[in-house]
């Protein structure tokens, strides 16, 4: 599903430049549950940012579903974000101005084809990770749990092959963590959804079936 | 106009967020163009009946004369509208130039 080969990222800081990625390779099959780890700064976010197509990296190779991506042109990449991957940050990142349901229906907004996604499949979502009872309610009406479960049902919603998730359980406690981690496990093994976890935490990789080590812009074997 | 620079870099997250989830560039920009001539519009209908309210209540007071300048409402209102316009349509037009993590990262 993803094949990344010698992906490098700088950045011009100034005159200066600052290595981030350093060659990153990595391939991830369809179906698989895999965390990435490493110490903060290491580039960890930059990497996911770049499989996200979020960001693009200075050289390398990164091939989606056995497509090329990075000459690929920007329009072209909001396609792929809104129909292929969905995102889990740990911001959650909802807008504050629509209810969790809206929320959920955003990416729909940006397909032609969104007639088809009806609004019960939204709450469908909602019920999925037990918001239902919230579909009304404003961001800033829920707890930092409850905003990351709305934020999973909005990663959902266009049916992705792959969620992305850059320390979701970062800012909850390991109780609420370890329910978010449970539907992420469950998405990967009911749905077949393919999940990549950036995480500090060795529970949550523990869980995984893989573990990628990231170490000052490499991964390391 | 600070407090309307400060509002488009708050929103400048909105469009990160919105860009990640796949809007396209030319989606960013409609949505602020839209929201921008809206806004104006209502900006300007507003202006037009507080100022006319005004000046039929100072013209009372102060016996004078009162009349009504299409010219002068057509000029207010037009270039407040495209003030109004402007600074809500060009910074978000930049913020979808960026790429969505620079967008999504700003704060
Ligand atoms: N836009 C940028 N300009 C310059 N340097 C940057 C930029 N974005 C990230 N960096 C640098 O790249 C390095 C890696 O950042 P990154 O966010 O990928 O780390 P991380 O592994 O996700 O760390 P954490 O675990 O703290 O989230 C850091 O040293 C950071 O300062
Ligand atoms: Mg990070």
């Amino acid at each position: 599903m993803l094949r990344l080969s010698e992906i490098k990222k700088s950045y011009h800081i100034g005159p200066t430049e600052v290595d981030v990625l350093k060659g990153v390779s990595l391939n991830v099959d369809k179906g698989e549950l895999i965390s990435i780890m490493g110490p903060s700064g290491c580039g960890k976010s930059t990497l996911m940012n770049i499989i996200g197509l979020l960001d693009r990296p200075t050289s390398g190779s990164f091939e989606l579903n056995d497509a090329e991506v990075l000459y690929t042109n920007d329009d072209a990449l909001s396609d792929i974000r809104n129909r292929n991957i969905g995102f889990v940050f740990q911001q959650y990142f909802l807008l504050s101005k629509l209810s969790a349901l809206e929320n959920v229906e955003l990416p729909l907004m940006y397909r032609d084809d969104a007639a088809k996604f009806t609004r019960e499949h939204s709450m469908e979502l909602l019920r999925r990770v037990g918001m239902a009872d919230r579909a009304g309610h404003r961001p800033s009406e829920l707890s930092g749990g409850q905003q990351q479960r709305v934020a999973i049902a909005r990663a959902l919603v266009c049916n992705p092959a792959l969620i992305l998730a850059d320390e979701p359980t970062g800012a909850l406690d390991t109780n609420v963590g370890g329910e978010i981690m449970e539907l992420f496990k469950e998405l990967n093994a009911e749905e077949g959804i393919t999940v990549v976890i950036i995480t500090h935490d060795p529970g949550i990789a523990r869980q995984c079936q893989r573990v990628a080590v990231m170490r000052n812009g490499v991964i390391v074997p | 106009m600070n407090v309307m620079l400060v509002s488009v870099s708050e929103r400048r997250r909105e469009i990160g967020i919105r860009r990640a989830l796949g809007a396209k560039r030319g989606d960013i920009r409609g949505q602020f163009l839209i929201e921008s001539i809206i806004l104006s519009l209502i900006g300007g209908v507003l202006g037009i009946l507080f100022g006319v309210g005004a000046s039929v209540i100072i013209s009372h007071f102060a016996k004078w004369q009162f009349a009504l300048s299409s010219g002068a409402i057509l000029l207010g209102v037009g270039v407040s509208n495209a003030v109004g316009i402007f600074f809500g349509y060009y910074p978000a037009r930049q913020a979808s130039l960026l790429d969505p993590i620079v967008a999504l990262k700003s704060d």
